[in-house]
């Protein structure tokens, strides 16, 4: 594979795929910074995944497992190899911005509460928990973790429940 | 709110949305943490292997200075440098891919950490003791060799041994240290992580067996490296015949030099030399060249002394008082009557160490040697004696420092030009002379050599000129073996009469010490032998001589110490082997 084609398949899952990267990254880190260090990390397993890629695999099933194992093996505040540091992150939170979108404000509580429930889960769990919210099928989870279709079920029955326990107490009712 | 519409909600936000990345930066951005990440990587495995890779060349150099042992220490490295490389590209070949499922993902990083741990743990097996085991060897040989008695041997090994101990305990802790904080923790996150996955509790799949690889290697090359070397060192003994035997004995006490002569009727009729002058030049010596021979000069002051006794310049009863009569008032009153005899045989009570001031005064040789005699004599014969005139036999060179001066006294001459005229000259000793032997910074005569720890270090220096007639002396081992055949025919030798001669050789009734001659009795020489040795701790000389066989042996080398002195000795006995078969 030419360094030229690893770019373009690079930059295309960048343009495609960021939201799921971004999702990922929240859902398991809460800090701006640390989220920030997390992505560049997973950017970097991607960029490095890429030579390996054959397309056996469906191309959301492969970012998941290279964002997860990422996210897996991170851990605060522990950057052993980067020399200097940039900010890619730049969220922007303005009331315009927001206002622009069709999101309506108690919904984006809800996503906020949701992502900070997801990172009170075992790792596991919030894994299941960002996919299932994202709609992907048992098959597709079952994929990207390793695991029986069966025990994704029990799994996420109790995810569910658990989730739904977090909200009540942040005032939600499900 | 059911989930359903949970979903709904989630979905709908747009998580890209609010975020704005430029590609082109981001994608200089991972190229640059690559590059970085693949130089940790590599840094990392350069930095262990690399201090192996590092100190072997350095132990193979020093093997080759000093001591065979660490060779075996180089070797050790490049065993646990192999090991350690193999280990790494056997887990290389294990690591796990980050687009590989979760659960595999977990499962072989697991066992990645588990290897990590496993190989720390064992690090005495696999690291210290391989490396330790040859470095014990090496300061075994180097207490060995050190001098001393065998207590201080076994303390200073002791020493070294303790220090390795602390080394290696300090290497042990800190790695348990990055066990118990680093990687415990990441094992039990990650069984933790497999827990979730709904594995059963595999059993644990860490490593019992001990990797005792390299140290079996080391351990098995160590054993065998000194049984063959001692094999070797057994077999070119046994094989050397006498005469070709002292390269072997040089070698084998680890002399820069060693050469013997060998006088039987009045005739030299066997020499020998092996080795270099000088530790690190490899110019070897000659039968020609000249030694240093310490306290053997101090026959020569005494052979001197009876010459003069026969010209009538002095009697053997001639005391201190008589020859000094300007000391008298300034020096002890004990050493009035101390006679030119009891200075020749030690029991004039002179003190054996010199007073600490005077010596460090002589050492600055100011003035003349004859002036600097002068003083230091003074300063000697004005302390107390040791013991009281004529009781005890006291090894002293400030005794022979005293004769030497009153011959100077006598005859209005300094010692070296009188001992050069009335000895060496007659003698034909044409490459007598004082001090160190040759030009300074020259190899044109062998060096002395001073043993430092486990270093050998040339030197060209010698005693102050204080003590010229107690050991400062050097010249040729035929001109030496000239001198001892002058003291082992009597009859032929027209200088001194036969009586005096035998006055020379005579101990004091019940010593063993005569003038300059220690008297002993010996099967091989059919009764009496004269010998004396002699350091001036930078060379080591010893000469035999046997009357009855007319025979005499002198072995000299060009350093001093217990390995000098065994090696002096075992030349001697190969020579007594082979020209006194019987």
């Amino acid at each position: 594979m030419t360094a030229q084609e690893q770019e373009t398949i690079f930059r295309r899952w960048l343009g495609a795929h960021l939201g799921l990267i971004l999702k990922v990254v929240r859902g398991c880190a809460a800090a701006p910074a640390d989220q920030d260090d997390l992505f560049q990390d997973v950017c970097l397993q991607l960029w490095q995944s890429i030579p390996a890629f054959r397309g056996e695999a469906k191309e959301t099933t492969w970012i998941y497992r290279v964002a997860f194992n990422t996210a897996l093996a991170w851990r605060r505040g522990e950057r052993r190899w980067r020399e200097g540091h940039e900010t890619f992150l730049k969220f922007d939170l303005s009331p315009q911005t927001q206002a622009s979108h069709a999101e309506t404000l108690p919904e984006q509580e809800i996503v906020g509460q949701l992502y900070a429930a997801i990172r009170q889960l075992p790792k596991v769990d919030a894994s299941l928990a960002l996919m299932h919210l994202d709609g992907l099928s048992y098959a597709e989870m079952a994929e990207v973790l390793g695991i029986s279709e069966n025990y994704i079920g029990v799994k996420l029955n109790r995810i569910r429940k658990q989730l739904a326990e977090q909200l009540k107490g942040a005032g939600h009712e499900l | 709110m059911n989930f359903e519409n949970l979903q709904k909600v989630w979905q709908s936000q747009d998580a890209a949305a609010k975020v704005t990345i430029n590609a082109d930066v981001l994608l200089n951005e991972v190229r640059r943490n690559q590059l970085c990440f693949r130089r940790m990587i590599i840094w990392r495995d350069v930095r262990e292997v690399g201090v192996a890779a590092l100190l072997a060349p350095v132990f193979i150099y020093s093997g080759w200075r000093t001591h065979w042992t660490l060779y075996l220490s180089a070797f050790a490295c490049f065993v646990v440098g192999v090991d350690m490389v193999l280990d790494r590209l056997q887990q290389k070949k294990e690591s796990p891919d980050s687009h590989g499922s979760l659960k595999d993902c977990a499962a072989t990083s697991l066992a990645e950490v588990n290897h990590q741990i496993w190989l720390l743990k064992n690090i005495l097996w696999n690291y210290i003791l391989p490396l330790s085991l040859p470095v014990l060897l090496f300061f075994g040989w180097c207490a060995w060799s050190m001098p001393g008695p065998v207590t201080a041997k076994i303390l200073f090994l002791l020493c070294l041994i303790g220090f390795v101990l602390l080394i290696d305990v300090g290497t042990y802790w800190l790695n348990q240290f990055a066990v118990r904080k680093g990687l415990e923790p990441r094992r039990q996150e990650l069984e933790k992580l497999l827990g979730e996955f709904g594995t059963e509790k595999k059993p644990n799949n860490m490593k019992t067996k001990k990797p005792l690889g390299p140290l079996l290697l080391v351990l098995a090359v160590c054993i065998i490296a000194v049984i063959a070397h001692a094999a070797m060192k057994t077999n070119s003994v046994a094989n050397s015949t006498p005469a070709t035997g002292i390269p072997a004995i040089c070698k084998k006490h680890n002399l820069p030099a060693l050469a013997v002569v060998v006088v039987k009727d009045g005739a030299i009729c066997d020499r020998a030399a092996a080795g270099v002058r000088k530790w690190g030049d490899p110019t070897p010596v000659t039968t020609n060249d000249i030694f240093h021979i310490g306290s053997c000069t101090k026959s020569m002051t005494a052979t001197l002394t009876a010459m003069l006794i026969e010209e009538g310049k002095l009697k053997w009863d001639t005391t201190i008082a008589e020859v000094f009569p300007e000391l008298v008032g300034k020096m002890d009153k004990q050493y009035e009557t101390v006679t030119v005899e009891q200075l020749l045989h030690h029991r004039g009570g002179v003190p054996g160490d010199p007073p600490p001031a005077a010596w460090k005064r002589a050492w600055e040789e100011k003035g003349t040697p004859t002036e600097q005699r002068r003083e230091f004599i003074a300063a000697v014969l004005a302390q107390p004696p040791a013991a009281a005139p004529g009781t005890k036999m006291i090894y002293s060179n400030q005794g022979y420092a005293i004769i030497g001066f009153m011959l100077e006294k006598i005859t209005g001459q300094d010692y070296e030009t009188l001992i050069t005229e009335k000895l060496f000259q007659p003698l034909h000793m044409d490459t007598a002379g004082f001090g160190p032997p040759g030009t300074p910074d020259k190899i044109d005569q062998p060096w002395g050599h001073l043993r430092k720890l486990f270093m050998t270090i040339p030197v060209q220096a010698d005693n102050p000129p204080a003590i010229a007639s107690a050991g400062r002396v050097h010249c040729s081992l035929d001109d030496l073996a000239r001198y001892a055949m002058f003291h082992l025919q009597p009859a032929t030798n027209g200088w001194l009469k036969p009586d005096t001669l035998a006055r020379l050789h005579t101990p004091t009734t019940g010593g063993d010490y005569a003038c300059g001659w220690v008297v002993l009795q010996r099967d091989w020489a059919g009764g009496t032998t004269l010998m004396h040795n002699g350091s001036n701790t930078m060379w080591y000389i010893v000469m035999w001589l046997a009357p009855k066989k007319n025979f005499a042996v002198i072995a000299a080398t060009n350093i001093a110490g217990p390995d000098a002195e065994q090696g002096c000795d075992d030349a001697c006995v190969a020579m007594i082997h082979k020209w006194l078969p019987n």
